[in-house]
């Protein structure tokens, strides 16, 4: 649902799909998200063509974020009793590649303005995050 | 940030120096498209989304959540659109409770 200022009310947005963590790419025609409850990394048109899936159901994936470039999206994906780590995947398709290979819990990638870093967060669950940057 | 972690707080990659924004417990942080505010998730009392104006710290709260009632994989998220308009994820599943009859094979 998006929220209208001027209205004050809660509308209808992208025709009801149902997902998170929407994230728009920067030239504002594209947008990726998180399907529920699949919880698969989708990117599509605002105007909802050319979807494409850019996962499978084996992970599940949490809050995509475009590149600059609108060429990547950088998510925190998990599979079944692993830690969630950092990925990045073509926005054409393709294998989605393991950008950080630390130890324990990655998450909540964000790009730096000129696309060569990667900003992330480690050691969520226990409420003492640390912020890391790593070139990509 | 996420819930739970806290205060809201800005890095200047110039300065090299943490500044506080907000204090509060804070969710799903968002630039505005400008780069003027940051959206953030209240998540005190019955939520709210708060934009807060980087250049002196003001925060205004944008929308009352008090009568959303929100889905999600760990409770309520927020995006923004291009235009800057918070977007969050409505409940509209029902609760209901069936009664099913069966017959064994």
């Amino acid at each position: 649902m998006r929220y209208d200022r001027k209205s004050r009310q809660f509308v209808s947005y992208l025709s009801g799909l149902s997902a998170e963590g929407l994230d728009f790419s920067r030239d504002g025609e594209w947008v990726t998200y998180v399907s529920l409850p699949q919880a698969t990394l989708w990117r599509s048109r605002l105007d909802g063509s050319q979807q494409l899936q850019l996962t499978d159901s084996s992970t599940v994936v949490g809050l995509p974020r475009w590149s600059p470039d609108g060429k990547r999206i950088a998510f925190s994906a998990r599979k079944p009793g692993a830690d969630w780590k950092i990925f990045v995947v073509s926005a054409d398709g393709g294998s989605p590649e393991q950008v950080i290979s630390g130890e324990g819990l990655e998450l909540d990638p964000t790009w730096s303005p000129d696309g060569n870093f990667l900003a992330y967060s480690t050691d969520y669950f226990d409420l003492h995050s640390v912020v890391h940057l790593a070139h990509v | 940030m996420s819930i739970g972690s806290g205060d809201l707080v800005l890095f200047d990659f110039q300065m090299q120096k943490w500044t506080e924004l907000a204090k509060g417990v804070f969710g799903y942080p968002n630039w505005s498209r400008a780069g003027q505010y940051v959206y953030v998730l209240d998540a005190r009392g019955k939520g709210a989304v708060l934009r807060i104006r980087i250049s002196d710290h003001k925060a205004e709260q944008v929308v009352d959540l008090k009568n959303f009632i929100s889905v999600g994989s760990y409770g309520t998220s927020l995006a923004l659109t291009s235009d800057d308009s918070p977007l969050l994820l409505r409940d509209a599943g029902t609760q209901d409770v069936y009664a099913l009859d069966w017959e064994a094979p």
